[in-house]
């Protein structure tokens, strides 16, 4: 077997040359502006202008009906995610279905052929269907749709309904397949149908990762939902990018501590579920099997929470849905078709036409993804970086677990400063994803100034504190066992030669996900400041040129496409949002 | 193509068919909604929509009730789709609710100072004071200084903060996109500008001189004006013909008799910085549509 030995070696360049080529063009591709930190007097006027912000923001408005306003807000946001995240994953379900080969693609032999290209085709535009509604940014949706429904929490609520159903849809179809058939061939040769074969064979042997899934999302979620108000979702969003844009900043600082709060406080619940569904038993902190009656009871007590939370969201935006549908009613539909149906309808002409000079949407729009693309890499890298540096110190295993590999053994102050360590580590990496990227800009654009430049590192920000999460508890997951071998070794040898050899293959899928979710940010980032495909999209459903705002549309799902068609040739599964 | 414009007209009628009668212009609305475009400081704009909303109440009869406008795209959408029967618009913005009103829609009242509107140059006042900008007689002087100058418009669909600024700077012979070291859209229009370009956060930018005029001292101090354009026409109230002829002469009275010797109505016309509204035809906005319709697109590639 000497064969896979030289690919392999052959290949070792390639990435890091292929991401060094990916990292310069994106440079290149983008407007940046330094200013601040290229000349001595740029700076200082940048250290002037934080100084003025930062002199009203450490005094936030805490006047009870800014409180109360905050309050009420932080319900809504949660309302909306939850609600939102309920209707996209019952909407979802179906075209999971549609999505799955297992269910959709019958492998048994004497099929007849016409029947068997139907279904693959029905396979394919499923999956057509799911690209576009994950490949449109919520931010888009938003738009949208507040043309119909208004500037309110049902906006935003079905914002996320779509594009969590897109998500959802891909992924549960993706976990589907991921199973192994031979698990569940004994279905099919007792006579199972396709349908029976998925409900009593497949999905019971996804459940696990299926429970984790939505879980994530719906934390994820949580952080859009928070941000989807700035084009009109309604929740913290729509109070946070009211505040900014009228220069308050005292309420912009209270509108962002309760973002924050809410934020962080799902980060950590949800983080307290997550620790339930460890997937590896062996590890020495998983929980372990519960008899069949516990079991039982615990489902039932999950089910009936989950019915009484979404029951109170619903009740919470009961008036705004009203409100919705009663204006609805009256709606003359004619009209709204352009802005709706128009969209699908892309202005394709490739060679401009007498009356316009310049480029047309089809070439603009090729040339205009690059800033996404780039805002992509650059975020993606910088944030892998930023978190996988600050991986180390938050690890439990390696802080404060490491005698158990190492054998070292510590005085109690020692102990004590690690642990704080581990806080302080965590501590930075939940502020970072706590903060959506919106607010990120917000905040560094007063350094930067407005532009590319704030962006780019908005999002790395933002990307540092998620995967940082998702790195340490790859890392965290490692089984201590396998640590042990790496005999006599200092603690940092066992984590560069033990740990981080078996987590880098997952924290590279990981990143490469975030870059997929990271394009799309960029995208949306357009619409608020960054420029671009979303920036374009925007300003031609402005200028009501309807045509022209469906090429951008069209090709951010092309983007998503050609990204998702990538990470699936290099066979990287994805868990997590 | 035909066949889908078929399919879907024929979905539309079924819903219609549908809907049956509700959905038909009713003459006598039991309540009035209506929306103005965020063109600054969205909390002051609810307040004084608000505010609005209880004197046209009053003086009509009809409830009135605003509704929020996240951008000034869809105040003119509502409009047209029935969501809302009156809206507050922009120049640009009010030619675009009567092309695509297709002769339902039309002008209602304008304000005294919307017959000579115009927009200011704003610079920074520390780029003033080190030399990067200078008073300006002519938009043309800016060529020279132009690629070492971030400029800023207001809202991509404002006439003070993006339309006509740009058809003044296209006539002076400067193309934004290609020569200004960096040009953007400030967030939450006139006031977004004015902001940007206190702080420093960009050198140059143009406004609305109506709310420039209105703005605190200290801010002005710090964006010094440098070139007052031309007079154009803009602002308008708007209204659907689906209010019906009687209603429609109801609100246009209401607006145009609002009285600045009586203290609610003094109220309003201040917040909208109005000496008066006055009567206005359609035609009036022609020059709008005119500059909109020939300024070179590139800015929207």
């Amino acid at each position: 077997m000497t064969h896979p030995a030289l690919p392999r070696r052959h290949r070792a360049w390639r990435t890091p040359l292929a991401l060094a080529v990916a990292v310069v063009l994106s440079v290149l591709a983008l407007p940046w502006n330094f200013e601040a930190l290229t000349s001595w007097q740029g700076f200082t006027a940048a250290l002037g202008r934080v100084g003025a912000y930062f002199g009203a923001f450490a005094a936030p408005d805490l006047s009870p009906a800014m409180l109360q306003r905050c309050a009420s807000l932080a319900a809504e946001t949660v309302a909306i995610a939850l609600l939102g995240t309920a209707i996209g994953l019952v909407g979802s379900y179906p075209l999971a279905l549609g999505a799955c080969r297992a269910v959709m693609l019958d492998d048994a032999p004497g099929q007849p052929r016409l029947g068997r290209s139907l279904r693959r085709t029905g396979l394919e535009g499923f999956r057509l269907v799911l690209d576009t509604l994950r490949g449109v940014p919520d931010f888009a949706w938003a738009i949208v749709l507040a043309n119909v429904t208004g500037v309110n929490a049902v906006t935003g609520v079905l914002a996320i309904a779509v594009s969590v159903a897109g998500i959802y849809g891909k992924v549960l179809s993706e976990q589907w397949d991921n199973i192994d058939p031979a698990r569940y061939v004994a279905l099919r040769t007792t006579g199972a149908g396709r349908l029976a074969t998925f409900l009593y064979g497949v999905q019971p042997l996804a459940g696990r990762a299926m429970l984790s899934f939505v879980l994530m999302r719906t934390e994820c979620a949580v952080r859009n939902a928070s941000v989807i108000g700035v084009v009109g979702g309604g929740g913290l969003g729509a109070g946070l990018w009211d505040h900014y844009t009228d220069g308050d900043w005292p309420g912009v600082a209270s509108m962002l501590i309760t973002l924050i709060t809410v934020t962080a406080g799902t980060d950590l619940l949800a983080n307290l579920l997550r620790h339930r569904l460890r997937v590896d038993p062996n590890h020495p902190r998983a929980v372990q099997g519960l008899d069949r009656r516990t079991a039982a009871r615990r489902r039932l007590q999950v089910l009936l929470s989950v019915a009484a939370v979404l029951t109170a969201a619903a009740l919470w935006l009961r008036q705004p849905f009203v409100r919705v549908l009663d204006d609805l009613q009256r709606v003359e539909w004619q009209y709204v078709r352009p802005y709706t149906l128009g969209l699908f309808t892309p202005d394709l002409s490739v060679f401009p036409s007498a009356s316009e000079q310049g480029p047309t949407a089809v070439w603009s729009a090729l040339q205009q993804s690059a800033v996404p693309l780039a805002i992509g890499v650059l975020a993606t890298l910088l944030g892998a970086a930023f978190a996988a540096a600050l991986t180390y110190p938050a690890s439990v295993a390696f802080q404060l677990e490491a005698h158990r590999f190492t054998g070292e053994a510590l005085p109690p102050w020692r102990r004590h400063l690690r642990r704080a360590l581990v806080v302080l580590a965590r501590g930075i990496a939940l502020l970072l994803r706590g903060v959506p990227e919106v607010a990120w800009v917000i905040l560094l654009a007063v350094f930067f100034r407005i532009g590319v430049t704030p962006c780019v590192f908005a999002v790395a920000l933002h990307s540092a504190g998620v995967l940082h999460r998702v790195f340490t508890e790859t890392l965290d997951n490692v089984s201590y066992r396998r640590l042990e071998q790496v005999a006599g070794a200092c603690r940092a040898h066992v984590f560069v030669y033990g740990a981080l050899p078996r987590a880098l293959a997952d924290w590279r899928t990981y990143t490469f996900f975030q870059f997929e979710v990271n394009v799309r940010i960029g995208v949306a980032l357009g619409m608020v400041g960054a420029g671009g495909l979303g920036h374009l999209f925007q300003i031609n459903l402005d200028w009501r040129r309807y045509g022209s705002a469906a090429t951008y549309l069209w090709t951010m799902v092309l983007l998503t496409v050609v990204v998702d068609r990538l990470s699936r040739s290099l066979q990287m599964r994805r868990d997590r949002c | 193509m035909k066949l889908f414009h078929t399919v879907s007209l024929a979905a539309i009628g079924l819903l219609f068919a549908a809907c049956g009668a509700d959905s038909a212009a009713e003459p006598t609305a039991k309540e009035l909604r209506f929306s103005v475009i965020p063109d600054f400081n969205k909390a002051k704009l609810a307040d004084d929509a608000t505010k609005l909303a209880a004197v046209l109440s009053r003086k009509l009869g009809v409830p009135v009730r605003y509704e929020p406008s996240n951008d000034y795209t869809m105040a003119v959408n509502g409009l047209i789709a029935n969501k809302l029967d009156f809206v507050w618009l922009g120049g640009k913005t009010t030619v675009d609710a009567i092309d695509a009103g297709k002769g339902s829609v039309h002008v209602l009242a304008t304000r005294d100072i919307d017959l000579a509107f115009k927009s200011y140059f704003i610079g920074n006042k520390a780029a003033v004071d080190g030399g990067k900008l200078k008073q300006l007689a002519d938009l043309a002087e800016l060529q020279p200084s132009a690629k070492a100058l971030t400029f800023t418009f207001g809202d991509k669909n404002s006439t003070s903060g993006h339309l006509m600024p740009r058809h003044f700077l296209v006539a002076a012979g400067i193309d934004p996109e290609r020569d200004f070291k960096t040009m953007g859209y400030a967030e939450g229009g006139h006031s977004g500008t004015l902001k940007a370009v206190a702080s420093g956060s960009a050198d140059l930018g143009a406004l609305n001189f109506a709310y420039y005029d209105k703005a605190s001292a200290e801010d002005r101090a710090n964006a010094p004006i440098l070139y007052t354009t031309p007079d154009y026409v803009d602002y308008a109230w708007v209204a659907h013909d689906r209010l019906g002829a009687a209603l429609k002469g109801k609100l246009r009275d209401a607006f145009l008799q609002l009285d600045p010797a009586q203290a609610d109505d003094k109220a309003i016309l201040t917040a909208w910085s109005a000496g008066r509204f006055v009567p206005a035809e359609d035609e009036l906005w022609n020059s709008i549509r005119e500059v909109r319709d020939s300024l070179p697109k590139g800015f929207l590639k």
